[in-house]
C-alpha cells in the first residue's frame, strides 16, 4: 500500500473560485495546454537538457537515458578521460531534482575538485551547492559537496553517515578500490537511494578492484567474492569467461571510449619560453634562495612547514617586489623562523626598481608573435596583475582585468567587455575555474601554477570541446628557479601538454606526495646547483614510472573493455 | 496531434494571449515581445523560431518541450490560467437550448432536425406514466452550476509518472458527475476579477522563472483537508472545501487501476533486486562457515592421527590448540553473521526506501461550469392529480428529474402515479408507497399537453 499525499496550493484555488477572482478561459485553456506538456512519464526526455547552458553530445545523452532508464540511478560512469563524466552525473543529478525524486545529494571529491564541482553546478546546472566545512554543515545543507578525505574523518563521518541521502556522486571513484580503506567503508555505510561513481579507470591492475565498485554499487550483481572470482578470474590481473563478464559489467557501467563519439579536439600548440635572469635580478634570486634554503634546512624535519616557502617562491618567479613583501610580512608574524628582518631589508633594497625578464618576454610575445590576436594572460598575483596590466596597458593594448576582489556582476561584465572588445584578460587564479573562454585561442601563462591540474583547468578554459581553432599556450618561466624546473619536469617527464585532458589526473595519482611540494622540498633540500639539478632528475624518475603505470593501467582497461567499444 | 503541433499551438495561442506580435515566413515564425516579457523569460525581444527541427539554423530556434523559453511560458500558463467560470452559450448552444425549452417532445409530430434534439426526444420519450395523463404547463432553461477539478497525479518510486485527471461535481448533490467537454462553453464574466487590485497585479504581472518551479507541499489527506479547513472557513469557500474532499474521493477510486499498475511494476523491479540481495548474503553467509569447516576437517585428521598410535602427546597438544580454535571461529562466525544480518537489513531498507510508491496529487485547475437543463412542469392526472418536473441535461443528453418517490431511483421506462399522489417506477408500483394500496396501469395514457 502506497503513500497518497495531497498538495497545499489547492487552498489559493478554491479561494479564487469562492473570491469569483476567475482568469479567462483564454488563459484556462492555455493553463490545461501547460499541464499536458509538461507531464513526465518515466524519463521519456530530458527535462533540463535545453534549459542548461550546456549542450549535451549524442555519447553523453545516451549515458544519462541509460543511466535514467535502464541502471535506474546506480551506475559507474566511466566514459575514458575527456569525454565529459562531470556533465553526464550534473545532467543525472538535474534530472532527478526536476522530478522531484532527490533533494538530498552528496558530492565525494577529491580535494582539489571540491571547488571545480561547486562553480560547476552553479554555472552549468544552476545548483545551488555547499562545501562542507564543519561538522554541522552535513545536516544543514541539501546538496553537499565535500572531499572524500575530510568527510571519512572524525568527527566528519558520523554525521555523514547519520543522515539518508538521496543521491551520492562520487568522483575519481578508483579511490574505492579497496574494500578495506576508509573510502569504500564510508561509502558502502552511506544511506542512499542513487549512486554515481565516476572514472575512467574503474580497474587499475586487479580485477578486485572492479569486484569491490560492482558490490558497493549493487552488492551481488557480481555474486560473492569468492563466486566471482571462480567465474571470472584466472587470477587477480587476468579476467575469464570475458563476455559473460562484459554482460554483466554492461548492466551498471557506462564506458564510451574516444574512438566511439567521433569528435573532434582541437590541437594544442605548446610554446615555452625560459626567461634568463641576469645581473640585479639573478642576484635577488639567488640571495633569496640562499636565505630561504638556510632557513628550510636549520629547521628540524619535523617542524619544517613547506606552505610559506612554497608561497614566497611563486611570489618571487613573478614579481621580485611582492616577495618580499610576502617575506616582510611572514616575518613579523614569525611564519618562517629563520629569517630575521636584516635579511628582508636587504632583499627589499636589491628588489627595488627591478623589472623581471619575464614582464619583457610578455610584452614581447604580444607586441610580436600575438599580435592582433585576444590573449588570456594567468598570474598567480593580483599585484602582477596590476604591474602587467599597466604595463600592456602602454603597449596600446585593451587590457580586461579578472580577479578575486571583483563582485559577480563584474566579473560577467570583464568578461563579456572581453568576449565583444577583444584584447587581452590578465587574470588571477580565479579564472581558472569554471569559465568557457572558447571564442578566445591564445593563453599565456605568465606563472606557472605549481600544481599541474591547476595549469590543465587554466588550459581549459579555451581548450575544450566546441573550441573551433588550434588554441596556442605560451608558458613564461625564468631560467634557473623552481618554476623552471617545474616546467621541465611537466615537459619533458610527464609530456603534460601531450596527454589527452584528464590523463594528468590519473597519472599524478600514481605519485606519491603532492607534486609542487615535493619539488620545493627538493629544491630547498639541495645547497647548489649541481645537487638541485640531480633531485630533480629523481622526481622526474619517479613521474616518469607514474606515467609508465598509468599506461599499464589503461592497457589493462582497454583489454577489458575494447569489445564492448567496438 | 503530434508533440510539433502540440507545441506550436501552445506557444502561438500564448502569443496570442499575452499580445505579442507573430508573423509567419515560410516555415519560420517571427515574435515580437514586449520589453517587460523578454526580460521576463529572458529572451530578446525579437524572436525567430520554428517548431520543425530540420528547419533549425545558427539564427532560428527550435521550440520543443524542454526549450527554455517554452518551459518559462508552461510555468506561467500554469500559474495563470488555474480557474474560471464557463458557460454554455454561444451560438452553436444558443440555438439548440433554444429549441430543446420550446419543444413538446412528447407530442407525436414533432420531428426535430437537430441530431442531439432528436436523441433528447427519443429519451424524454422512454419515460411514460402509464395510468395517468400528462400535460405540460411550464417550460424553463435552468443554468446549473457545477465545478470541474483537474487534479495532476504523480506516482513516484524509483521513477516518476504523471498523469491528468478531471473530476467533475455538482455542488447541490454534492456527487460526482460525468466530464463534460468545456470547449463548447465560454467565459462567465470575460475578464478577470481579483479580489482587490494587489491581487490583480501580481496575478498579471511576468514572473521571473525559479530554478525548478514552485516547491510542493505534500502531505497526507487528512491533515492537507485540515489545513484546508482552517484557511478555508470563511464565506462560501467551505461549500468548494466538501466538493473538492468528494472529487478527492472519487480521484482515488477513479486513479486505481493505473497506481496498481505502477505498484505492481515497481514492485516486480524491488523483487529482482531483493532477490539478488537475498542471494548475495546467503553466499556470504555460507562462506563464513569455511574457516570453521577446514578447522573441523584438521581436528577430525588429527584424532584419526592419535588413534593410529605413535606420538600420541603431540597429537593431543594439537587437537587442544584446533579446538581452542575452533571456539574462536566459532564466535568469529556468529559475530559474522550478525554483522551480514545487520548490513543486509540495512541494504534492504536502502532498497524499500528506493522502491517505495508514493502518489502526488496536487489541484491544478477548478472551472465552474454552468451547464444548461431543460424543466418541464407536467401535470398528471389518473388515480390522482401531481404536477412533476422533468429535468433535462442537455449536455449529457439524460433525464436529471423525476425520482421514484418510493425508491428515490431515476424514474425510466413505464412509470406509475398513485391514488395518493406519488410517482413510482414500475417495480416499486405494487403498493402506494403511502396508503399501500395496490397501483395498477387503470388509467388511459395521455400523451401531450
Amino acid at each position: 500500500m502506497s503513500d497518497v499525499l495531497y498538495d497545499l496550493d489547492y487552498i489559493p484555488i478554491l479561494r479564487a473560485l469562492s473570491d469569483q477572482a476567475f482568469d479567462t478561459k483564454q488563459w484556462f485553456d492555455l493553463g490545461a495546454a501547460a499541464n499536458e506538456l509538461s507531464l513526465t512519464d518515466g524519463f521519456d526526455r530530458l527535462l533540463s537538457l535545453e534549459d542548461l547552458s550546456i549542450q549535451l553530445f549524442e555519447h553523453q545523452r545516451k549515458a544519462v537515458l541509460r543511466v535514467l532508464r535502464e541502471m535506474r540511478g546506480r551506475a559507474v560512469l566511466a566514459d575514458e578521460v575527456g569525454l565529459g563524466k562531470t556533465i553526464e552525473a550534473g545532467v543525472i543529478l538535474r534530472e532527478y531534482m526536476v522530478r522531484g525524486l532527490v533533494s538530498r545529494v552528496l558530492i565525494l571529491v577529491p580535494a582539489l575538485l571540491v571547488n571545480q564541482w561547486r562553480n560547476e553546478l552553479q554555472e552549468k546546472f544552476r545548483i545551488h551547492a555547499a562545501v562542507a566545512v564543519a561538522p554541522s554543515d552535513w545536516q544543514r545543507h541539501d546538496v553537499i559537496v565535500a572531499s572524500l578525505d575530510r568527510a571519512k574523518r572524525s568527527p566528519h563521518a558520523a554525521n555523514v553517515l547519520a543522515k539518508a541521502w538521496d543521491l551520492v556522486i562520487v568522483d575519481e571513484a578508483h579511490h574505492l578500490k579497496d574494500r578495506a580503506s576508509k573510502n569504500w567503508q564510508l561509502v558502502n555505510g552511506l544511506k542512499k537511494k542513487y549512486l554515481l561513481l565516476l572514472t575512467a579507470t574503474p580497474v587499475q591492475n586487479d580485477l578486485r578492484e572492479l569486484y569491490n565498485l560492482i558490490t558497493l554499487l549493487k552488492p551481488g550483481h557480481l555474486m560473492t567474492y569468492s563466486e566471482f572470482c571462480r567465474e571470472f578470474t584466472i587470477d587477480r590481473h587476468s579476467p575469464k569467461n570475458l563476455k559473460l563478464l562484459r554482460q554483466r559489467l554492461d548492466e551498471v557501467m557506462v564506458r564510451t571510449s574516444r574512438r566511439e563519439t567521433l569528435l573532434r579536439f582541437p590541437k594544442r600548440r605548446i610554446h615555452s619560453w625560459s626567461a634568463a635572469l641576469r645581473g640585479a635580478e639573478r642576484r635577488f634570486y639567488n640571495r633569496l634562495v640562499d636565505v630561504l634554503r638556510a632557513a628550510y634546512q636549520q629547521a628540524p624535519k619535523r617542524e619544517r612547514n613547506i606552505l610559506p616557502f612554497i608561497l614566497i617562491l611563486r611570489a618571487a618567479s613573478s614579481l621580485p617586489q611582492a616577495a618580499v613583501r610576502t617575506l616582510h610580512s611572514m616575518t613579523r608574524r614569525g611564519t618562517l623562523p629563520g629569517v630575521d628582518t636584516e635579511h628582508v631589508s636587504e632583499l627589499a633594497e636589491m628588489a627595488t626598481e627591478l623589472i623581471p625578464a619575464k614582464f619583457t618576454l610578455c610584452r614581447r610575445l604580444l607586441r610580436e608573435d600575438l599580435r592582433g590576436e585576444n590573449v588570456i594572460v594567468y598570474t598567480n598575483f593580483r599585484s602582477t596583475l596590476r604591474r602587467l596590466g599597466d604595463a600592456l596597458e602602454d603597449l596600446g593594448k585593451e587590457v580586461h582585468r579578472f580577479h578575486g576582489g571583483l563582485s559577480d556582476a563584474e566579473k560577467a561584465s570583464v568578461i563579456d567587455r572581453f568576449r565583444r572588445h577583444g584584447g587581452v584578460l590578465i587574470s588571477t587564479e580565479t579564472g581558472s575555474e569554471g569559465m568557457n573562454l572558447q571564442f578566445c585561442r591564445c593563453l599565456i601563462n605568465y606563472d606557472l601554477p605549481w600544481n599541474p591540474l591547476r595549469l590543465e583547468q587554466r588550459i581549459g578554459r579555451i581548450h575544450r570541446l566546441g573550441q573551433e581553432n588550434d588554441v596556442r599556450i605560451d608558458n613564461l618561466a625564468a631560467e634557473g628557479t623552481v618554476e623552471g624546473y617545474i616546467l621541465y619536469l611537466l615537459e619533458r617527464k610527464i609530456a603534460m601538454f601531450d596527454q589527452v585532458i584528464g590523463e594528468l589526473e590519473s597519472i599524478l595519482g600514481n605519485f606519491a606526495g603532492s607534486f609542487e611540494q615535493r619539488v620545493v622540498q627538493a629544491f630547498l633540500a639541495a645547497d647548489d646547483f649541481e645537487t638541485t639539478r640531480r633531485h630533480m632528475e629523481r622526481l622526474g624518475q619517479e613521474l616518469k614510472a607514474a606515467v609508465q603505470m598509468y599506461g599499464r593501467q589503461r592497457s589493462f582497461v582497454q583489454q577489458l573493455f575494447q569489445p564492448i567499444d567496438v | 496531434m503530434t508533440e510539433p503541433e502540440k507545441v506550436e499551438h501552445f506557444v502561438l495561442t500564448f502569443f496570442a494571449a499575452t499580445g505579442c506580435r507573430v508573423q509567419r515566413r515560410d516555415r519560420v515564425w517571427i515574435a515580437h515581445l514586449p520589453e517587460h516579457m523578454a526580460k521576463a523569460f529572458g529572451v530578446d525581444e525579437r524572436l525567430v523560431f520554428t517548431f520543425q527541427p530540420e528547419q533549425a539554423s545558427s539564427n532560428v530556434e527550435v521550440l520543443t518541450r524542454g526549450h527554455r523559453l517554452v518551459d518559462v511560458m508552461v510555468q506561467y500558463a500554469q500559474q495563470r490560467g488555474r480557474s474560471c467560470n464557463v458557460i454554455y452559450l454561444g451560438s452553436q448552444w444558443n440555438e439548440i437550448v433554444r429549441q430543446a425549452a420550446a419543444s413538446d417532445p412528447w407530442q407525436m409530430g414533432y420531428r426535430p432536425a437537430v441530431p442531439r434534439l432528436v436523441r433528447m426526444v427519443e429519451t424524454l420519450r422512454s419515460l411514460r406514466f402509464v395510468n395517468a395523463r400528462q400535460r405540460i404547463i411550464q417550460r424553463r432553461v435552468l443554468y446549473q452550476r457545477q465545478a470541474l477539478f483537474r487534479f495532476r497525479v504523480a506516482f513516484c518510486a524509483d521513477e516518476k509518472r504523471e498523469m491528468l485527471y478531471s473530476v467533475l461535481a455538482d455542488p447541490s448533490t454534492e456527487t460526482i458527475d460525468s466530464v463534460v467537454d468545456i470547449g463548447g462553453g465560454v467565459a462567465m464574466p470575460a475578464v478577470w476579477r481579483g479580489k482587490n487590485e494587489a491581487s490583480q497585479r501580481v496575478q498579471t504581472k511576468f514572473f521571473p522563472t525559479p530554478p525548478f518551479g514552485r516547491r510542493k507541499n505534500f502531505m497526507s489527506r487528512e491533515a492537507s483537508w485540515q489545513a484546508g479547513e482552517a484557511a478555508l472557513r470563511q464565506g462560501n469557500a467551505y461549500v468548494w472545501l466538501r466538493l473538492y474532499r468528494k472529487a478527492c474521493e472519487y480521484l482515488e477510486n477513479h486513479m486505481l487501476t493505473e497506481k496498481l499498475r505502477f505498484e505492481a511494476e515497481a514492485a516486480a523491479r524491488l523483487a529482482a533486486e531483493k532477490n539478488r540481495l537475498d542471494a548475495y548474503y546467503r553466499g556470504l553467509a555460507a562462506e563464513t562457515v569455511d574457516p570453521l569447516r577446514r578447522v573441523f576437517s584438521r581436528m577430525a585428521a588429527a584424532e584419526m592421527r592419535m588413534g593410529w598410535g605413535g606420538e600420541r602427546g603431540t597429537w593431543e597438544t594439537r587437537l587442544e590448540r584446533l579446538r581452542a580454535e575452533a571456539v574462536r571461529l566459532r564466535h568469529q562466525h556468529v559475530d559474522e553473521l550478525e554483522n551480514l544480518a545487520a548490513e543486509r537489513e540495512r541494504r534492504l531498507e536502502e532498497l524499500l526506501d528506493r522502491y517505495r510508491v508514493k502518489t502526488e496529487i496536487s489541484l491544478v485547475q477548478v472551472s465552474l461550469i454552468h451547464v444548461p437543463r431543460i424543466a418541464w412542469n407536467l401535470r398528471l392526472t389518473g388515480p390522482s392529480r401531481r404536477e412533476v418536473t422533468v429535468l433535462y441535461d442537455i449536455i449529457r443528453e439524460r433525464i436529471l428529474e423525476p425520482l421514484c418517490d418510493a425508491c428515490e431511483n431515476m424514474l425510466t421506462g413505464n412509470a406509475l402515479l398513485s391514488c395518493c399522489g406519488d410517482v413510482v417506477c414500475q417495480s416499486c408500483g405494487k403498493a402506494c408507497p403511502t396508503c399501500g394500496e395496490s397501483v395498477g396501469a387503470t388509467a388511459p395514457r395521455e400523451v401531450g399537453g
